[in-house]
């Protein structure tokens, strides 16, 4: 069964999105910081993480910036979340290297559709550069 | 390999107050003599080197027994003492030096470690001052004179504003260890060649530490390790191996140490073809 680590400082996102993602077959786990979020994600190897973005200015928050280099350290892809507009969180995500990036308030509908899409070009990324 | 002559460098013309230092009538920088007591051969490259660039002398001890032994038979202006080494670590050569040899020689020391409790622990024991590594150059150097010297000159530098903060996409980050040694890519190229050629040999230690649940070994390599990992901004590492480090304090979860360094070794892999591929930029 495919495992999925989530990460946001909101508590009841996370609930909410595990209820729903474990009733869809996944594992989840969860974290609610990103240092935690890297020490889970070494752990266990997620085959995705999904992470809250930060608002506004990315770069000043390092420990984001760790959870992202960290991921891409480890090979795990990841789907960033945001409650920017799509133009601007668009554009950080994948430049960032993201598989997908969704807005909040989001569907689970479209949630669990992204996922899907990204742990399949994930892991096919992850096989081609192996 | 315990002496670095580094006075052989000296005749190099050495800009007067080039750090903003003025130096006491009475004793030139290349009188100074520096004890330096330290097990990682990487941070005893980086501090070499930020000695010569201030043109003091420097011994080397590999451990805190070895430091007692060069006390005893010279005199040293300052000893700059790791607190985690082999054979005896900084504490226990610290109690030694002030209890049994009844010496003052000043001592700052030096650790990965953050914590307030391990500064108090340093200052207890009769150490006079307490830097974290990686090593912030202008702050070593104003502890060490005024130490020496009894008073910090009016004209020094500030400690360097150093950004932290990493790059989006990049495992490691040199922009530390460059401007330690002031853009000397050569010295970087060594500290790396040091970092790929010790490091395999570290995990694979820790590894069978874990393996056998051996929480006094596991505690030194995962220290060491952070060292050299944060020297060379492997910034993703250091929570893993902070978790690790706490971990060891306890005798049940080596299965999750087994799992973590699974994941050290990845990264690490990721890190060294990384700068295998950048190398030859720095050669």
């Amino acid at each position: 069964m495919k495992l999925i680590l989530l990460i946001d400082d909101n508590v009841d996102i996370l609930e909410n999105l595990s209820e729903y993602l474990r009733l869809e077959g996944y594992h989840i786990l969860t974290a609610d910081n990103e240092k935690k979020g890297i020490v889970q994600a070494s752990e266990f190897l997620p085959e995705l993480v999904i992470c809250a973005m930060p608002w506004r200015n990315i770069d000043v928050h390092t420990d984001f910036t760790l959870l992202i280099n960290a991921m891409t350290g480890l090979g795990i892809p990841f789907i960033l979340s945001s409650t920017e507009s799509e133009v601007i969180s668009r554009s950080k995500a994948l430049q960032l290297g993201a598989e997908g990036y969704i807005i909040k308030p989001f569907e689970l509908d479209n949630m669990l559709q992204i996922i899907k899409t990204s742990m399949r070009t994930g892991n096919k990324k992850q096989k081609c550069s192996v | 390999m315990t002496n670095i002559a580094l006075h052989q460098w000296s005749n190099s013309p050495q800009e007067p107050g080039q750090r903003g230092l003025e130096w006491g009538k009475t004793k030139e920088p290349g009188q100074l003599k520096v004890l330096l007591a330290e097990d990682n051969p990487m941070d005893v490259k980086l501090v070499s080197i930020l000695l010569f660039q201030q043109d003091l002398k420097l011994q080397l001890a590999q451990n805190g027994r070895e430091a007692i032994e060069k006390i005893k038979e010279n005199y040293f202006d300052i000893v700059l003492m790791d607190i985690e080494m082999p054979v005896m670590n900084g504490y226990e050569a610290t109690s030694v030096i002030r209890d049994q040899l009844k010496s003052n020689v000043p001592i700052i020391a030096m650790t990965a470690n953050s914590r307030n409790s391990e500064k108090e622990k340093c200052l207890k024991l009769g150490m006079n001052n307490y830097i974290t590594k990686p090593i912030d150059e202008p702050v070593l150097f104003s502890m060490m004179y005024e130490l020496i010297f009894g008073h910090i000159n009016s004209k020094n530098e500030e400690p360097a504003e150093r950004s932290e903060r990493p790059i989006p996409g990049k495992v490691y980050d040199l922009d530390y260890l460059l401007t330690a040694v002031r853009g000397n890519k050569k010295v970087v190229h060594d500290i790396i060649n040091i970092f790929l050629e010790e490091t395999p040999g570290e995990l694979v230690e820790l590894q069978a530490a874990i393996e056998k649940a051996d929480p006094q070994v596991t505690r030194g390599i995962t220290h060491k390790l952070r060292s050299s990992f944060s020297l060379l901004g492997i910034h993703i590492l250091i929570p893993i191996l902070e978790e690790m480090e706490l971990l060891s304090n306890y005798a049940t979860p080596f299965g999750k140490m087994e799992q973590l360094i699974r994941s050290v070794n990845i990264i690490f892999d990721k890190v060294k073809t990384e700068m295998e591929s950048d190398k030859i930029i720095l050669a």
